[in-house]
């Protein structure tokens, strides 16, 4: 949870999200690759590991992610063809060196997709038998 | 973001991350290390957070168990089970680490004439601790003729080598131009076929060393294994041909392809090592058996055919995996064209 700062609605929702998926979730993909996923999804043409890390860190809020589980999560994913790479020109700013940039294939993106609706089922299930969550999940 | 730029990691703190990446990801983790770069104590921490996943990454990638298999039983059977447990795992690291290149020319010549000189060593030490024998007429002739085997086998190794480089040459390759999509889906279409109708002869080839090795190398056990490894290989080859792949995009087609590369070179270091093994087990054998019967020389002289033939294999691959490399490399880098 985030340190001395109230829980907002979508914090509580991030982080029940990821616990409710972390933990019933059976399908191909698991929960981190799913936030790793929504970040290269998310940050579109401009996905590579700085950003991706970061955005990443965003959604797993309060969970703490190196930048080591995100490169390796990123190789396994483009092993199974969920997402592809390529180099970008070298930059001065990373002393001359390339970016390797990020995109979704369509089964990454078809896999996403699944997850979502998974979710949604698991959230929707949840608050018709507990009378609902404390919070509005987002439609 | 000027103020960032000018913030640059200390050279040797630098060299030292660099270093422990292995090649394959090398540029862009460092590249990634230098642009959130704030002062020397937070890169060293955020590299020692991020390298040992990015190593256990890698090793991950390179795996490859069918072939490190078959090297475990090389190493369990001609220098025992501690050094089979103990080598194992830096092969893995060590593939891990492999270069995104092919070795320079002036490399390769330099670890063969070096396995060379180790080979020779390795002789004359065991002629030197031959006992009294080595002063006999026989045990002088033969120290003599182990003195000229040395300038032998070193442009000998050479001459391999410089074949496999001479072959790598001539590889196409993909150069660094840029293709349109059609261009690239035609390019790799084409590697597909021909890797099918590869695929298909060396198949047919394993089905003939099956039966070789299991009517007339041995009608025991190892026969029989060695023919069902044979056999269970030729039918994954024709079972599990490449695919004719989908149609898509610039980047689909690039990373489809990348893929094909990579998969193929974990097949090909395999089907080396599967041809080579049953060749070095035999000499092995025949090594220990002479040498027990106090031939000694001639028994390491078998063990030196088993070290160059390993030689051989590992050139073989390194060579082929360089290649693979540079081509995904070359890949990555790849703009498309507009047609």
């Amino acid at each position: 949870m985030p340190a001395g700062g109230r829980l907002t609605e979508d914090d509580y929702y991030n982080y029940n999200v990821g616990k409710i998926m972390g933990a019933l979730m059976t399908d191909a993909l698991g929960q981190f690759e799913q936030v790793v996923l929504t970040a290269i999804l998310a940050l579109s043409d401009n996905a590579y590991g700085v950003t991706i890390h970061a955005k990443v860190e965003e959604l797993a809020r309060p969970r703490k992610i190196t930048r080591g589980a995100v490169y390796a999560t990123l190789d396994r994913m483009e092993d199974k063809g969920l997402i592809a790479s390529w180099m970008s020109a070298p930059t001065p700013e990373r002393g001359g060196r390339s970016r390797r940039h990020y995109r979704l294939e369509k089964t990454g993106q078809q896999a996403l997709k699944e997850s979502a609706r998974t979710a949604r089922r698991l959230i929707d299930t949840i608050a018709e038998n507990l009378g609902g969550l404390g919070w509005k999940a987002p439609h | 973001m000027e103020g960032a730029a000018l913030r640059i990691p200390p050279e040797k703190l630098d060299s030292l991350v660099r270093l422990l990446i292995p090649p394959a990801v090398r540029e862009e983790v460092t590249g990634d290390l230098w642009e959130t770069y704030q002062n020397p104590e937070q890169y060293a921490r955020e590299a020692l957070r991020t390298v040992p996943l990015v190593v256990f990454s890698q090793v991950r990638r390179h795996f490859n168990l069918p072939a490190l298999l078959l090297q475990g039983v090389l190493l369990y059977a001609c220098l025992g089970p501690v050094a089979a447990a103990l080598i194992l795992p830096l092969l893995m690291v060590a593939a891990a680490y492999q270069p995104a290149t092919r070795p320079t020319p002036r490399r390769a010549m330099r670890e063969a004439i070096m396995v060379a000189f180790a080979v020779l060593a390795l002789l004359q030490a065991a002629w030197g601790t031959s006992g009294d024998w080595k002063f006999s007429t026989d045990g002088i002739r033969l120290g003599l003729q182990l003195f000229f085997v040395g300038p032998c086998l070193s442009p000998l190794l050479c001459l391999l080598r410089t074949g496999l480089i001479v072959d790598g040459d001539r590889r196409p390759s993909l150069g660094s131009r840029e293709w349109t999509t059609d261009e690239l889906a035609g390019n790799r279409d084409r590697l597909i076929v021909r890797l099918r109708r590869a695929r298909v002869m060396e198949a047919a080839a394993l089905a003939a060393a099956a039966i070789v090795s299991w009517r007339f190398l041995d009608q025991g056990v190892p026969g029989l294994v060695l023919a069902l490894l044979f056999t269970v290989t030729a039918l994954l080859l024709v079972l599990d041909m490449p695919a004719a792949a989908d149609a898509g995009d610039f980047l689909s087609v690039r990373a489809g392809y990348q893929r094909l590369l990579t998969r193929q070179q974990q097949l090909r270091s395999f089907l080396w090592w599967l041809w080579c093994t049953p060749a070095v087990l035999v000499l092995h054998s025949n090594a220990v058996a002479l040498a027990s019967d106090g031939n000694l020389i001639k028994g390491l002289l078998r063990a030196v055919a088993a070290i160059m033939l390993c030689f051989f294999v590992n050139a073989l691959n390194r060579e082929g995996a360089g290649w693979a490399q540079e081509q995904i490399s070359l890949l990555g880098r790849m703009r498309e064209k507009l047609a």
